[in-house]
C-alpha cells in the first residue's frame, strides 16, 4: 500500500494549497447616505431626508435609521445654487436640477429633469350620482365607469391620487365603517384611469391629481427580490448613496359624488 | 473460492468431469442444463426428444459425469456419446456422428460475438471482455456486439462482465468459437440462486478505466436509500464529482459544470430538462433503462454540443425470449412495464409511471410552493382598503407522469429499434379572487400556471458489416417545452364594453432538435480502433416572454443547423499506454465559423494494479439554456441559440489528471480537474428599467461571463463480497466573471469547496441494507449590507435592500443520512417482488436552502427557506420473470 501513502499524501498538499483561502467577514455599510427629495413645481421642496442604511445584523435587535444631520446640501439648476425654499413663477418644465454635498469624502450626487405638465386632463363626468344603501335594501346592482384620460404620446409613466375634500364623512353604503379617504394607483404607463361606481365610498366633493413622474420614480415600485438566490442592489439615481432625487409635474380635477 | 474450483475441473474428455452436486425434484432438462453450465460443457439434445417431469432423486455427488448421463437417461430412450467436452443426446436408434462434431483446433485467431441478458435476451452495451491471463480485452459497443482478436488458444478462458450482473467465466472450446458467440450473463438479484458457480460478484458501480467515466447498475440503484423510489440522476449524484447538495435539481453539476452543460443521450436523442416536480425527481423511469454511463469530463470526440460531461442512457430493449410484466408503487408515484417477444428476433417494450397526490407529493410541491415569492403583481387599481371582503379560492392541482415504449428487431446483421419518449409535469396553483361587496360581487383570478415535458424519438440502424466494422445510423427528434403563466385577470370595462386584461409574466419556451447520424467503428487491429461520423443537427428554438399582454421583453424564433464530423482512434502501445487522440470539427450556419475541438486522452499501466490517467480537450456549446433572474418566482430558465454576438458560443477547456489503483475488491482512485470555461451567459432584468419604456431594447440584458472550475475527486471503493459501498472527496471551485457584477470574480452559485459521501450496502440473507451521507460546504449566497425605507411621493412607504458583494457569503452546511432497506422475494417459481423501506434525512437536518429579507418596522429580518426535512418512503414492485 506504499503507493496509496503517497498519493494520500500529494493529495492533501494539494487540498491544503488550494483551500487557503476563505473569507465570510461580515460587511456593514456605514457610509452611504439614503436620499429622499422630491421637486414638484409651484410647490416648496419640504425636506431632503438623509439617512444611513439599517445595518445587516440578524441578531440585532430595533434598529432605527439613523439621521444624517451634518450635510451641507445645495440643489442647482442651471448653475444657480438654490436653498431649499419655495421659487414661484419658475417654469417647471424640462428643468434639469442636481443635488450633491459631500458626506465621508465623497460627494453624493444625483440630477433629474422635470417633466412636462400633464396635457388634456378631462373626466367623463365631473357630477356622479349614486343611490344611498340602507340596511335591508335590495342593493343597485349597476355599475357604472367614469373614465379619466390624459394624454400620452411619449409613454411616460403616470399616477393618480383621488382625495375626498369633505371634513363630514357621509359614506355611500351602511357597509362603510372606515375612514379612507385617499386613493391612489402606482405608476404605470397608461392614458386612463377608471372609476367604478360601486367602487366609490363617500358622497361630497373629490380631488383628482395627475402625477407625471420620471422613470427613476417609477422603478421604485417594481417588485424587488428578497431572496438570496437572486439578491441585487435596488434601483437607484443617487451616485454614491441610495434613495431617490426625481421631479414630478401635476394637474388637477374635481368631481363631486350625489345622492339620487 | 469457487472461481479457482470451477477452473481445475477444465478437463480435456467431460466424461472425467467429477459430478458435485445431487438433484433432487428437478426435470431431465433442467439437470441437464445445470451440469452443462456448471461444469462448462456443452450439451447437444433436442428438447423434443426430452421426457418432461420431475424425475426422481438421486445423488451423484463424486461420481464421474459420464455414469452420472448413464443414470440419468436410462430407460429414457435416448444414448448419448462424449466428444472433449462436448456431449451428443440422440433417441435410441438416431445416429450420432461424430465428425460433425469435431471442430478444427485454433490458434491466435479473433472472435466476435454478443453478451446477453440470460433472462431476457436484451443485449448488454459497455460490458467488460477480458482474456484471462492477459491483457488482451474489449468492451462490447452500443448494441452488445463484441470483436476480439489474437485470442491466444481455443481453450482460452474469458472474464465477462457487466455491472450489476455477476461476472462470468466463459471457457472457450472448439466448438462454441466455430461461429459468433453469444455469452448471457445472469442479473444480480438478491435471492439465494440455486446456481452459483461461475458467478463471481456484481458491482452497483463501476469505475472505468477510461478517464473520469464510471456507470452504476440500474438494477442496483434499487437497494440504495431514496426519496421517491429509485433515481437515476440522483444516485449519480453520490459519486465523487458530481454534487449531491442540489436538494432542489436533479440535474447534474458535474465538476463545477451546470446541468444544461451535461449532454444527456438516450437511445441516441438529446433531453434537455430532466427534472419532474421542481427536480426533485429525475423524468427517467428505471424500468426503461438499461445502461448509463457518465463521462464526468474530457469525453471523447464521439460526443459533443456540451461544456461539462455527457450521460449516456441506453433504453431496454424488452425481454426477447418471453412476455413480461410487472408493476411498483412508492409513496409518490405507480409505476408499470410490460414486454412482449416479438417474433423471435424482435422485443417491444412498454413502460410508463405517474405521480399522485400523496403526502410526500404534497410536501414537496408545499415546500416548493411557499418558497415562491409575492403573488405576481398587485391589481393596478386600489380603490380603498377593507371595502368588503375578498375570498381567494385555491386548488392547487399538479401530476407529472412519463412513458417510454422501445421496438427492436434484430437480423444476423442487422439491428432496427424505435425507441419513444414523453415525460411531463403539469403544475397548476391557480386561484379565483371573488370579491363581494353589498351584495355585487366581482370576478377576478390569478393564473399560476407552470408546464414542462419532452418529446423524445429515435430510429436507429446497427449493422456490422464484417468483424471489425461496425455502423450505427440514428434519426433522431427531441422536443423541450416550457410554459410559464403568471398573469392575473383583470376585468375592465370601458365604453359599455367588458375587456380582459392579463397583468403579470407569459413564458414559453420551445425547442426542437432534429438529428442525424451515422458512427463507425474500425476495428483495424486488436490495439488500433478508429471511430468516425458524421452528426447534423437542426435546431428550432422560440422563446416567448411577455409581461401585462403588451410588453414582449422577448420573442426569439432562432433556428441553426449545425454539421459535425469527427475522428478518434483508439490506440493501444507497448502493451501498457493506451491513446485516444481525436478531433471534431462543426459548421454553424449562425456563425458561419467551422469550430475545430481536438481532443486527447491516455491510459498508462504503470503495473497490473496501478493506472496513470490524463486527458485534454476543448468543447464548444452551442443550444445553451439561460438562467433569468426572476423576483417573481425564483431563477428560471429557457434554452436558446448561441449567436457570437449578444449570446456567445459557450466553450471550455479541460485539463484532467489521476490515477487509479485497483486490486480485486478494492479501487482506488484519484482525479484533479482543471476547467476554462468562456462564453457563458446570463439574463437578467434586474438591471433594466423595469416600468414599460418605448425604447427599451431587452436584447441588451444578456449578459456575458467567464468562469475558471478546478478540483480534486477521491474514491475508495470496496467492489465486491456483502459489504460494498464507497467513500467519495470532492474538494472543489468554480469562480465565474461577470463584469456586470462588478471587476471581481465571484463564487459561482453552485459552488462547493468540500463534499463528502459514504454509500454502504450491506446484504444480509434476502435483505439489502443500505445508508448514504452526503456532506457539503454551504453554498454561496449574496447577503444584504443594509436596508432602507422610502417614503414614497404619495405618502407610502417602500422598503429596499441594499447589497453586498455578490455570493460572498456562505449557508450553513449541507449534510443528510439517507437509509433504506430492501427486501427481495420469489413469488411461485419465477416471479419477483420487491418491498422497500427509505427514510430521506434521517436525523431531520434543517437544509437551508436560501435566505430571504425583508425590512420591517426599521429592522431588517432574515429567514431561512428550508429543505426537506425527515421523509419515509416504501417502495413495493412486482415483476412476473
Amino acid at each position: 500500500m506504499k503507493n496509496t501513502a503517497i498519493i494520500t499524501v500529494m493529495i492533501f498538499g494539494f487540498l491544503s494549497a488550494i483551500t487557503s483561502c476563505e473569507q465570510n467577514n461580515i460587511d456593514i455599510d456605514t457610509t452611504t447616505p439614503v436620499v429622499e427629495a422630491y421637486l414638484i413645481p409651484g410647490k416648496p421642496v419640504e425636506q431632503v431626508k438623509l439617512t444611513k442604511l439599517i445595518p445587516y445584523l440578524s441578531d440585532n435587535g430595533n434598529y432605527v435609521a439613523e439621521g444624517i444631520s451634518d450635510a451641507e446640501i445645495t440643489i442647482t439648476n442651471n448653475n444657480e445654487n438654490y436653498k431649499l425654499l419655495p421659487v414661484p413663477d419658475k417654469s417647471g418644465e424640462n428643468q434639469t436640477y442636481n443635488i450633491d454635498f459631500e458626506y465621508n469624502n465623497k460627494t453624493i450626487s444625483a440630477s433629474t429633469i422635470t417633466p412636462q405638465k400633464p396635457t388634456n386632463f378631462t373626466m367623463s363626468q365631473n357630477i356622479i350620482y349614486i343611490d344611498r344603501l340602507v340596511e335591508g335594501e335590495r342593493p343597485n346592482m349597476e355599475n357604472a365607469i367614469y373614465e379619466i384620460t390624459w394624454d400620452n404620446d411619449d409613454g411616460s409613466n403616470y399616477y393618480i391620487s383621488i382625495d375626498l375634500l369633505e371634513t363630514e364623512i357621509d359614506p355611500v353604503s351602511f357597509m362603510v365603517t372606515d375612514t379612507v379617504t385617499q386613493t391612489l394607483s402606482t405608476p404605470s404607463v397608461t392614458d386612463v384611469y377608471n372609476i367604478n361606481s360601486r367602487l366609490l365610498r363617500y358622497y361630497g366633493n373629490h380631488r383628482v391629481v395627475l402625477y407625471k413622474v420620471n422613470e427613476e420614480y417609477a422603478n421604485l415600485y417594481e417588485n424587488t427580490s428578497t431572496s438570496s438566490q437572486s439578491l441585487t442592489d435596488p434601483y437607484t439615481n443617487i451616485e454614491n448613496g441610495k434613495g431617490i432625487f426625481t421631479a414630478f409635474n401635476t394637474d388637477t380635477l374635481f368631481f363631486e359624488v350625489k345622492e339620487y | 473460492m469457487s472461481v479457482i474450483f470451477a477452473q481445475q475441473l477444465v478437463a480435456q474428455n467431460a466424461g472425467e468431469i467429477s459430478v458435485t452436486k445431487n438433484y433432487f425434484g428437478k426435470t431431465l432438462k433442467n439437470t441437464l442444463d445445470d451440469l452443462a453450465l456448471s461444469y462448462n460443457i456443452d450439451i447437444d439434445y433436442d428438447k423434443e426428444d426430452i421426457p418432461k417431469g420431475i424425475m426422481p432423486g438421486k445423488s451423484f455427488k463424486g461420481k464421474p459425469l459420464n455414469t452420472v448421463l448413464q443414470l440419468l437417461l436410462k430407460d429414457k430412450g435416448l444414448h448419448y456419446k462424449i466428444v472433449e467436452m462436448q456431449v451428443v443426446i440422440r433417441k435410441t436408434g438416431k445416429k450420432i456422428l461424430l465428425e460433425e462434431k469435431i471442430y478444427k483446433r485454433k490458434n491466435n485467431f479473433s472472435l466476435s460475438g454478443t453478451i446477453k441478458d440470460k433472462k431476457s435476451g436484451e443485449s448488454l452495451p459497455f460490458a467488460q471482455i477480458l482474456i484471462k491471463n492477459t491483457k488482451n480485452g474489449t468492451v462490447s459497443n452500443v448494441d452488445g456486439y463484441f470483436t476480439l482478436f489474437k485470442i491466444p488458444t481455443d481453450t482460452s478462458v474469458f472474464l465477462v462482465s457487466y455491472t450489476g450482473y455477476k461476472t462470468k467465466r466463459v471457457f472457450l472450446s472448439p466448438k462454441l468459437i466455430s461461429k459468433d458467440i453469444v455469452i448471457e450473463l445472469i442479473p444480480e438479484n438478491n435471492m439465494i440462486d440455486e446456481v452459483n458457480i461461475t458467478a463471481e460478484s456484481e458491482e452497483l458501480m463501476k469505475v472505468y478505466k477510461d478517464i473520469s467515466v464510471v456507470s452504476m447498475s440500474t438494477k442496483q440503484m434499487k437497494t440504495l436509500p431514496s426519496l421517491g423510489g429509485q433515481d437515476l440522476f440522483r444516485s449519480f449524484q453520490l459519486l465523487p464529482g458530481v454534487s449531491a447538495s442540489n436538494e432542489s435539481s436533479s440535474g447534474l453539476y458535474v465538476r463545477g459544470g451546470t446541468p444544461d452543460q451535461n449532454l444527456v443521450l438516450y437511445d441516441g436523442f438529446t433531453v434537455y430538462h430532466v427534472d419532474h416536480l421542481f427536480g426533485m425527481f429525475s423524468a427517467f423511469n428505471p424500468n426503461a433503462v438499461k445502461d448509463v454511463k457518465l463521462y464526468k469530463g474530457g469525453f471523447e470526440s464521439k460526443y459533443g454540443g456540451r461544456l461539462s460531461s455527457v450521460m449516456e442512457i441506453t433504453g431496454k430493449d424488452g425481454n426477447e425470449k418471453n412476455f413480461n410484466l410487472g408493476a411498483g408503487v412508492s409513496f409518490l408515484s405507480i409505476d408499470g412495464f410490460a414486454e412482449i417477444p416479438l417474433g423471435k428476433k424482435g422485443s417491444f417494450l412498454f413502460t410508463g409511471r405517474r405521480s399522485f397526490q400523496s403526502f410526500l407529493y404534497k410536501d414537496i410541491f408545499d415546500s416548493f410552493n411557499d418558497s415562491d415569492a409575492a403573488s405576481p403583481e398587485a391589481p393596478a387599481q386600489i380603490m380603498g382598503k377593507g371595502m368588503g371582503r375578498s375570498m381567494v379560492q385555491s386548488e392547487p392541482s399538479s401530476f407529472f407522469y412519463d412513458l417510454n415504449a422501445k421496438a427492436t428487431y434484430k437480423f444476423d446483421k442487422d439491428i432496427f429499434s424505435l425507441s419513444f419518449y414523453n415525460g411531463q409535469d403539469d403544475l397548476d396553483n391557480s386561484s379565483t379572487t371573488n370579491i363581494s361587496r353589498g351584495g355585487m360581487r366581482m370576478g377576478g383570478g390569478r393564473n399560476d400556471l407552470t408546464q414542462w415535458g419532452n418529446w423524445g424519438t429515435s430510429a436507429k440502424w446497427s449493422r456490422r458489416w464484417n468483424k471489425s466494422f461496425y455502423s450505427n445510423a440514428l434519426a433522431s427528434y427531441s422536443k423541450y417545452y416550457s410554459k410559464r403563466n403568471m398573469t392575473r385577470n383583470n376585468t375592465v370595462y370601458r365604453n359599455g364594453e367588458t375587456k380582459e386584461i392579463n397583468r403579470g409574466t407569459i413564458e414559453d419556451n420551445q425547442l426542437q432538435d432534429y438529428t442525424f447520424k451515422i458512427d463507425n467503428e474500425w476495428k483495424i487491429t486488436q490495439n488500433n480502433q478508429l471511430e468516425f461520423g458524421l452528426q447534423s443537427s437542426y435546431y428550432n428554438i422560440d422563446y416567448l416572454f411577455t409581461r401585462n399582454d403588451t410588453i414582449e421583453i422577448q420573442n426569439r424564433h432562432d433556428q441553426a443547423s449545425l454539421s459535425t464530423i469527427y475522428f478518434q482512434d483508439n490506440l493501444r502501445l507497448f502493451n501498457r499506454l493506451t491513446l485516444i487522440p481525436g478531433i471534431r470539427a462543426s459548421f454553424y450556419d449562425v456563425t458561419n465559423n467551422i469550430y475545430f475541438e481536438p481532443r486527447v486522452s491516455l491510459n498508462y499501466d504503470l503495473n497490473k494494479k496501478i493506472q496513470l490517467k490524463a486527458s485534454w480537450g476543448q468543447y464548444y456549446q452551442f443550444a445553451k439554456r439561460i438562467i433569468r433572474d426572476d423576483m417573481e418566482s425564483g431563477s428560471r430558465d429557457f434554452w436558446t441559440l448561441g449567436n457570437g454576438d449578444d449570446i456567445p458560443i459557450g466553450f471550455a477547456t479541460h485539463y484532467i489528471g489521476g490515477l487509479s489503483y485497483e486490486t480485486h475488491n478494492y479501487l482506488f482512485s484519484a482525479e484533479a480537474y482543471y476547467k476554462n470555461l468562456q462564453g457563458l451567459s446570463e439574463y437578467s432584468l434586474l438591471y433594466a428599467p423595469t416600468f414599460q419604456q418605448q425604447n427599451v431594447n431587452y436584447d441588451d440584458f444578456f449578459y456575458e461571463g467567464t468562469g475558471v472550475a478546478k478540483g480534486i475527486e477521491l474514491l475508495a471503493q470496496k467492489k465486491y463480497g456483502k459489504y460494498t459501498g464507497w467513500v467519495g472527496y470532492t474538494l472543489g471551485e468554480v469562480k465565474y466573471d461577470f463584469p456586470i457584477y462588478g471587476n471581481e470574480s465571484f463564487m459561482a452559485t453552485h459552488d462547493v469547496t468540500h463534499e463528502l459521501k459514504f454509500v454502504n450496502s450491506y446484504k444480509w440473507g434476502k435483505w439489502v441494507f443500505s445508508a448514504s451521507w452526503i456532506y457539503g460546504t454551504g453554498k454561496p449566497y449574496t447577503a444584504p449590507t443594509g436596508a432602507y425605507d422610502i417614503t414614497m411621493a404619495d405618502g407610502s412607504v417602500n422598503s429596499f435592500i441594499a447589497v453586498g458583494d455578490k455570493n460572498t457569503f456562505r449557508l450553513p452546511d449541507y449534510h443528510r443520512l439517507d437509509i433504506a432497506a430492501t427486501y427481495e422475494f420469489g413469488i411461485g417459481s419465477k416471479s419477483i417482488g420487491n418491498i422497500g423501506f427509505s427514510i430521506f434525512n434521517l436525523y431531520n437536518r434543517t437544509n437551508t436552502w436560501y435566505k430571504t429579507f425583508e425590512l420591517v418596522d426599521s429592522e431588517l429580518i432574515e429567514t431561512d427557506v428550508n429543505l426537506l426535512g425527515i421523509t419515509p418512503n416504501i417502495t413495493l414492485s412486482f415483476k412476473l420473470r
